[in-house]
């Protein structure tokens, strides 16, 4: 089982997933994501999207848990995380190093999150 | 292709005094009050000029298979976004709660199905900006981290 990252400040559950081009599977690159059952989509470094050449598909309207309302570019990928495929996934770029998977992603998993032993499992049920 | 008129027609109306061999070498300016409101250019070149221009039109803002800058990227969607907005309520009439794929100014494609819309128009029309969105009063607001990851 994967282990929480001890880096962040409490340990969280990290995960290293791949993220593909939609329609170029070639076009693919791993990164690392937190499992973030409080975000509804998912959030990708905006470096993701140079590297992968991502066309914008639209802007989405975004809320922080302060209030305060953003719009950003959503961009249609593909991932594969534990070794299961998840296609057409909308996610928003950020400027931010690392990526977030939103319960668009993990609802179409099984996730233990072991706490107390700072493990956690991803199961595609 | 324009409007054509006769020359008998364009004399009568404009005196224009029609030198193929000085047409050649610049093209006239036709004036109104002394402003001008026309020109008139060889047709070879008027037609090359609409050649260019019907291309221009047609073209993509992203060529399918170009490589472009995230940038580059963002301002070709920004105007077919641009062109959705206007279009809002004749959309609202027509499409209210579909998805509709913009591009070039133009619905090019409808579905209730995002994803499938989405794979069809990049199959399609190519993999460029093309504005993809639902057709609704507001757009809904997405909450995208947990409080403690909301400083970017």
């Amino acid at each position: 089982m994967p282990r929480y990252n001890t880096e962040f400040d409490p340990p969280a559950p990290i995960v290293g997933f791949t993220v593909y081009c939609p329609v170029d599977h070639k076009r693919a690159a791993n990164i690392q994501g937190e499992l973030d059952s409080g975000a509804e989509v998912t959030v990708v470094p905006q470096g993701l999207v140079d590297t992968l050449h991502l066309v914008p598909r639209r802007m989405m309207v975004t809320q922080g848990y302060d209030g305060t309302r953003n719009q950003w570019p959503t961009y249609m990928i593909d991932l594969e995380v534990e070794g299961c495929a998840v296609y057409d996934v909308e996610a928003v770029a950020l400027p931010r190093p690392d990526a977030v998977l939103g319960r668009d992603v993990l609802n179409h998993f099984i996730i233990t999150l072991n706490g107390k032993e700072l493990i956690f499992e991803v199961v595609d049920p | 292709m324009g409007k054509s008129v006769t020359l008998k027609e364009t004399r009568a109306v404009y005196a224009v005094t029609l030198d193929e061999a000085l047409l050649r070498q610049a093209p006239f300016t036709i004036e109104r009050d002394g402003e001008p409101v026309a020109a008139v250019v060889p047709v070879d070149e008027y037609r090359e000029f609409i050649a260019w221009r019907e291309r221009v039109q047609s073209r993509p803002a992203v060529r399918p298979g170009e490589a472009v800058s995230r940038d580059d990227a963002l301002a070709a969607l920004g105007r077919e976004r641009a062109a959705f907005l206007r279009l809002k309520d004749q959309l609202l009439r027509t499409y209210r709660g579909k998805f509709v794929a913009i591009l070039n100014g133009e619905v090019v494609d409808v579905d209730d199905d995002d994803r499938a819309l989405t794979r069809r128009v990049y199959t399609e029309h190519g993999y460029v900006p093309i504005y993809i969105d639902r057709v609704v009063e507001e757009p809904p607001v997405r909450r995208i981290l947990s409080p403690k990851k909301a400083v970017l």
